[in-house]
C-alpha cells in the first residue's frame, strides 16, 4: 500500500510537472489552443555567413567574425572566458596594431559594445556583427572609418550569452508557459524565449523542470547588484541576479572584453539589447559627465532621425545591469540600446500583438536595423575619439607661389603638442592667398555620392571659415571672416597645399585676397582664428597645445577663454604677427584672458589697471606734499 | 479494493496524458504521407520568385541547362541545395526576366530514367537553410503567403485544394520524418503564376510528394500549367543516391558564377560542405575559392568539413605560401577543422610565424 501510494505521488508529480509546462508555439497565422499567431512569418536561424535579411544561426556568426578576424590586420580575436556549459566567449578589438593615436605618442581612447547578453533578443548579435562587417569593409576608406580604426580602440563582444542563444534557436517557434508564480500567466519562458544564462538548465525543452532557472546576466553587476526590486533573489524569476556579484562566467568575460580597452582607456559603452526602441543611459552624479553622456546620447537619437528616445536614469539606484556598472565604475558614457520595436511590440510591423512578440523581429527588418544602430554606435565613437584640434596650416601666395606661413603642431608627450613654425614671410595687403588647414580627425560627413553634407538631422554650417584678426598701429581692432564653400573640405590625398592630411575632409583649402584695409607691415597683432564644428557639431579645441584625453570628461579642451568647458571655443594660438599678447586674446574685445587654463581668469585685466592708475595717483599725491 | 482500482485508473489516466502531451511524435513517414496525398495543396506565393535584375546571370544559367554533357543529377543536387539555403532578397525583376523565365519552363523538368526530373535553375533567392529542418519552415513561409495573397482564380486551381499549414499535425510528422532521415523520395515542385509581379499577386501551386506514391500526381498539376504561358516552373529534386559521376568544375563553377549575389554566391560555397570528401572537383574549386577575400570564409567553412587527412595536409601546405588571403584562409579552415592533424598544423604555424597578431589568434584557437 505504501508502495502504492509512493508510486501514485511520483506519478502525480510527474503528471503535474508536465501538465503544468504548457508548450506554447508561434505561428505565422494559425491560431488556436496553444498557438501564438505572429501576423508574419516566424524567423528561424539561417545558416550564412554574408549578413542576410533573416537572423543567422550562432554558428554561421562566429564562422563570420572569425572570417573577419583573420582576414583584417585590423581585428583581432581573445577568448575573454567561456560560458556555463564551456563555451568560448570571443570579444574583438577593431584597431590598428598600435596603441596610438595618426600622431604618434598619444594613447588611444577605447570603446566597448556588447551583445547577445539576453538569449531570445535575436537582433543583438545582429547588430553587433553588422557593426564588426561594417568597420571590416571600409577599413581603407581614407576617411571615418580608417580614422576610427587608427585612433581609437573599438572593442565588441558580439554574443555574450552564447549558451541562451543557441537554446533559442534550438527552438526557435516553441516556448513554455511559466510556471513561475511571480509571472503573469500569459509568459513564455525558455526555448525561444529564454533570457537568462543556462545554469542548471539541460538543453531539452521537454525537461520543463528547469526551464525557470538561469541567471539573469544584466542583473549580475555592481554596484546595484540585489539593491532594489529590480532584479530577484529567486532563482525561477526572470530577473534572478544570481548568488552574487558577477558570479556568473559571462559577466565575468565581459569584464576581461573592458580590459582589452584597455579599462583606464574607456570613454564609452553600449550594451544592446531589445525591444523598446530607446537607449537607456545611467546618471551617475558627475555633473560634467552625465551632461557629456547626454550629448553623446542625443547624437545617436540623431542616427536614428529620432525615432528611437533617451531616458536617463537616477544616479543612486540601480537594477545590476551592465551599463550602470560601467558608468560608475568607469564614469564613462554608458547605455542600454534597446533596439526596436517599441513598447508596443511587433503591432508596428502589422504582427497580431501576442504575447511577447517584441522580441521577434521580422526578418524582413533586420537589415534596416543593423545598418541603422551601426551608424548610431559610429557616431558615438567619432564623438568619443576626442574634439578635433588644429594640426597644421600653410598659405601660399598664389601670385608668386611662394609659402609665405607654415607650421605644425607635434606632439612631444601624451598631453601636449608644441607648435614649430617653419615660415613667416608675412602677407602683403591685397595679397592673393591661399590657405590650408588641417585638422586631427575628418571633420564632415559624405553622403552616398561622397559629397559634404550633415549626418542625418544635425545641421552644422558645413564650409570652413577662418578669420584674419588683428590690432593696428594704432591699437584699433580689425578682422577679416574668410568662408570657403562645402567642397573646399578636401577628398584628395596630399597634404599641406594638396590635399587632406590624413583622412577626407580632416582639411580645407581657401583662396582669399588680403583686404586692403588691413596692413600686415604696420599692424601690431595679425592672428589666425579657427572655431570650425566637426561632423556632430562639436567646436574645435581653442588651444592644440594641451592633448585632449578623457578623464570622467574631457581635460585639455579648452574654450575661447582658456577654459576646460567641454563646449571648445576660438584657435587663436597661430599669428602671424605677434604683439606679446596673453593666449587667448580676442582683439576685437581687447580681453586679455589669463594664461592658467583651469581657472576662471575674466576680469584679471581691469584689475591690473585699477592697481596701476591708483599707484600714479598716489605718486602724484606724494609729488604734491612733497614740493 | 476500490483504493486500487482508483489508482489503476489514475496510472491509466496518466499514461494516456503522457500519450496525448507527445501525440505529434507518433507519426509515421507512410501516415504523414497519405494524409497528405489526400490533400491537394495550393499555396500562393508572393515575392518568392525574386531575381536579380542582372539578365547575364540568367543567361548563363539557360546554356548551361542546354549543355548536353552536363551531368544532371549533381546539378540538381547542388541547385538544389544552393536554392534552399540562398537568401531572400528584396531584388526586384522587371518583365523581361520574367519572360525569359517562362521560357525555361519546357527544361524544368526533363524525365529521367529513372523516373525523376532534372531541376530547374537556381536564379531566385528564398530565405533558408543548408539543413533539410528548414524545409519545413520553407513551407511555412509559402503557406502563409498564400494565405494571405490567394486570389480566387478557378482557372489555378485543380479540384480540391487545400491550404498547406505548417501547424498541421500531419505535416508536422512528416517534416520531422525530414529531420530525422534523409529525404530520399522526396520531391518539391514549386509552380509560381505571375502575370506583372509588380502588380499583381503572385499565385502558385506547391506540392510535397512522395516521388513514388503519387508521380503522377504532380505531373498532372505541372501539365495543367504548361500551357499557360505566364507560368514559370521550378522543380528541385532531393536525390537518394549520389550522382556516378559529377560535372566538371568548371560546370560547378558556373553555377556559382551565374549570379552576382554575393549571399547566393557564399550559401552555394557553404552547401559543398557536405560533399568535399567525396568530389575532387568540389574540393577544387573550394580549395581555388579560398583565395578570393570575398568567399574564401564560406569556402574555409565547407572545406572544415572534411574528415580526410589529405584535406589538412593541403591546407598545411597552403600556410607556407606566406601571408596571402588563402594563406589565411587556410588556417581558419584548420582552426574550424578541430582534428589533431589540424591542430598539430596549427600549433606548426604558430611557432613559425613572425605575425604576432595571427600568432595569437591560433593560440586562442589552441585554448
Amino acid at each position: 500500500m505504501a508502495t502504492l501510494i509512493k508510486l501514485f505521488s511520483f506519478l502525480l508529480l510527474s503528471i503535474s510537472s508536465n501538465l503544468l509546462a504548457v508548450t506554447w508555439t508561434y505561428t505565422e497565422n494559425s491560431t488556436g489552443v496553444n498557438l501564438l499567431a505572429l501576423g508574419y512569418p516566424v524567423p528561424s536561424a539561417i545558416d550564412s555567413m554574408t549578413a542576410v535579411d533573416g537572423f543567422r544561426t550562432y554558428d554561421s556568426l562566429h564562422a563570420q567574425h572569425q572570417a573577419l578576424m583573420i582576414n583584417s590586420d585590423n581585428i583581432t580575436g581573445t577568448i575573454v572566458g567561456k560560458t556555463y556549459n564551456k563555451r568560448d566567449i570571443w570579444a574583438y578589438s577593431l584597431s590598428d596594431p598600435d596603441n596610438t593615436t595618426v600622431e604618434g605618442i598619444i594613447l588611444e581612447g577605447a570603446v566597448l559594445q556588447n551583445g547577445g547578453i539576453h538569449a531570445r533578443e535575436w537582433s543583438t548579435p545582429e547588430v553587433t556583427t553588422g557593426i564588426m562587417e561594417r568597420l571590416a569593409s571600409n577599413e581603407d576608406d581614407q576617411w571615418l572609418y580608417q580614422y576610427l580604426l587608427e585612433n581609437i580602440n573599438i572593442v565588441i563582444q558580439p554574443v555574450e550569452n552564447i549558451d541562451g542563444f543557441l537554446q533559442t534557436q534550438r527552438y526557435p517557434t516553441e516556448v513554455l508557459q511559466s510556471t513561475y508564480a511571480g509571472d503573469p500567466s500569459t509568459w513564455p519562458r525558455d526555448g525561444r524565449m529564454r533570457r537568462k544564462n543556462m545554469r542548471n538548465v539541460d538543453e531539452d525543452l521537454n525537461t520543463s523542470n528547469d526551464a525557470m532557472l538561469g541567471i539573469d546576466l544584466n542583473r549580475n553587476n555592481s554596484p546595484f547588484w540585489n539593491t532594489s526590486t529590480g532584479s530577484s533573489a529567486n532563482n525561477q524569476s526572470l530577473v534572478f541576479h544570481g548568488s552574487s556579484t558577477a558570479s556568473e562566467p559571462e559577466t565575468l568575460s565581459l569584464q576581461a572584453s573592458a580590459a582589452l580597452g584597455p579599462t583606464n582607456r574607456l570613454r564609452f559603452y553600449v550594451d544592446t539589447h531589445s525591444f523598446s526602441q530607446l537607449w537607456y543611459m545611467p546618471n551617475t552624479g558627475n555633473d560634467r559627465r552625465d551632461n557629456l553622456a547626454n550629448e553623446v546620447g542625443n547624437l545617436m537619437l540623431a542616427a536614428t532621425n529620432d525615432r528611437y528616445t533617451l531616458s536617463s536614469t537616477d544616479s543612486s539606484s540601480g537594477i545590476g545591469s551592465t551599463d550602470e556598472y560601467f558608468a560608475h565604475t568607469y564614469q564613462i558614457p554608458s547605455y542600454t540600446l534597446e533596439t526596436e520595436p517599441t513598447g508596443n511590440g511587433a503591432v508596428q510591423y502589422g504582427g497580431s500583438g501576442v504575447s511577447h512578440d517584441g522580441f521577434i523581429l521580422p526578418e524582413a527588418e533586420i537589415s534596416r536595423v543593423r545598418e541603422e544602430l551601426a551608424d548610431a554606435s559610429v557616431i558615438a565613437w567619432y564623438m568619443q575619439s576626442g574634439p578635433a584640434a588644429l594640426l597644421a596650416v600653410e598659405i601660399r601666395d598664389t601670385d608668386s607661389d611662394t609659402i609665405v606661413y607654415a607650421g605644425n603642431w607635434s606632439t612631444t608627450s601624451t598631453t601636449s603638442r608644441i607648435w614649430t613654425e617653419e615660415t613667416n614671410a608675412g602677407l602683403s595687403s591685397s595679397g592673393n592667398y591661399r590657405i590650408w588647414a588641417a585638422y586631427n580627425k575628418p571633420m564632415r560627413w559624405l553622403d552616398g555620392q561622397q559629397a559634404v553634407s550633415n549626418f542625418t538631422s544635425l545641421n552644422i554650417s558645413l564650409p570652413p571659415t577662418i578669420t584674419l584678426e588683428g590690432l593696428s598701429s594704432g591699437g584699433e581692432a580689425f578682422s577679416q571672416l574668410i568662408s570657403g564653400t562645402n567642397n573646399d573640405w578636401l577628398q584628395i590625398p596630399g597634404g599641406a597645399g594638396q590635399g587632406y592630411l590624413n583622412y577626407k575632409t580632416d582639411a580645407f583649402m581657401i583662396d582669399f585676397t588680403l583686404s586692403d584695409t588691413i596692413d600686415p607691415a604696420t599692424s601690431t597683432l595679425l592672428a589666425l582664428a579657427f572655431s570650425n564644428q566637426d561632423i556632430t557639431g562639436r567646436t574645435n579645441d581653442a588651444d592644440p597645445s594641451t592633448v585632449i584625453d578623457w578623464n570622467t570628461f574631457w581635460i585639455n579642451y579648452e574654450d575661447s577663454t582658456g577654459d576646460t568647458t567641454d563646449v571648445g571655443g576660438i584657435d587663436r594660438t597661430l599669428r602671424i604677427v605677434d604683439n606679446g599678447n596673453p593666449d587667448f586674446f580676442d582683439p576685437a574685445t581687447n580681453n586679455n584672458s589669463s594664461t592658467d587654463n583651469n581657472n576662471n581668469s575674466s576680469g584679471g585685466g581691469t584689475t591690473s589697471w585699477l592697481i596701476l592708475v591708483l599707484i600714479i595717483i598716489g605718486i602724484i599725491q606724494r609729488s604734491k606734499f612733497t614740493r | 479494493m476500490r483504493v486500487t482500482h482508483f489508482i489503476l485508473m489514475l496510472l491509466l489516466l496518466s499514461i494516456t496524458i503522457q500519450s496525448r502531451l507527445y501525440a505529434k511524435t507518433l507519426y509515421s513517414h507512410q501516415q504523414a504521407v497519405q494524409i497528405l496525398n489526400q490533400k491537394k495543396i495550393s499555396i500562393a506565393l508572393n515575392e518568392l520568385v525574386k531575381l536579380k535584375s542582372t539578365i547575364a546571370g540568367t543567361d548563363k544559367i539557360t546554356a548551361w541547362i542546354n549543355d548536353p554533357g552536363l551531368e544532371p543529377l549533381l546539378k540538381e543536387k547542388l541547385l538544389y541545395e544552393a536554392t534552399l539555403i540562398a537568401r531572400r532578397q528584396s531584388d526586384g525583376f522587371d518583365r523581361a526576366t520574367m519572360e525569359k523565365l517562362v521560357n525555361y519552363q519546357v527544361e524544368a523538368y526533363l524525365p529521367l530514367n529513372d523516373g525523376g526530373h532534372i531541376i530547374e535553375i537556381a536564379a531566385f533567392q528564398v530565405a533558408a537553410s543548408a539543413k533539410a529542418t528548414l524545409l519545413h519552415w520553407d513551407i511555412a513561409k509559402y503557406a502563409s503567403k498564400a494565405t494571405k495573397q490567394l486570389n480566387s482564380n478557378p482557372e489555378l486551381f485543380v479540384d480540391e485544394l487545400y491550404e498547406l499549414n505548417s501547424q498541421d499535425i500531419a505535416l508536422h510528422g512528416y517534416v520531422k520524418t525530414i529531420n530525422e532521415a534523409p529525404l530520399n523520395q522526396l520531391e518539391v515542385i514549386s509552380n509560381i503564376i505571375s502575370h506583372n509581379r509588380a502588380k499583381l499577386p503572385v499565385k502558385a501551386l506547391l506540392a510535397i510528394v512522395d516521388k513514388t506514391e503519387d508521380i503522377n500526381l504532380y505531373q498532372t498539376l505541372i501539365e495543367q500549367y504548361e500551357h499557360n504561358k505566364n507560368n514559370q516552373s521550378l522543380v528541385i529534386r532531393r536525390l537518394s543516391s549520389l550522382p556516378d559521376s559529377i560535372s566538371d568544375v568548371q560546370k560547378v563553377e558556373l553555377l556559382l558564377t551565374a549570379t552576382d549575389n554575393i549571399a547566393l554566391k557564399d550559401a552555394a560555397t557553404l552547401a559543398m560542405a557536405p560533399y568535399v570528401d567525396s568530389y575532387n572537383q568540389i574540393q577544387t574549386f573550394l580549395f581555388n575559392s579560398l583565395s578570393n577575400k570575398q568567399h574564401g570564409g564560406a569556402a574555409a567553412k565547407a572545406l572544415s568539413a572534411s574528415k580526410d587527412l589529405l584535406t589538412i595536409e593541403k591546407l598545411t601546405h597552403n600556410l607556407k605560401e606566406g601571408d596571402t588571403v588563402k594563406a589565411r584562409y587556410s588556417l581558419l579552415a584548420l582552426s574550424f577543422n578541430n582534428s589533431f592533424q589540424a591542430k598539430k598544423a596549427l600549433t606548426t604555424f604558430r611557432d613559425s610565424t613572425n605575425n604576432l597578431q595571427l600568432k595569437n589568434e591560433v593560440d586562442q584557437w589552441q585554448r
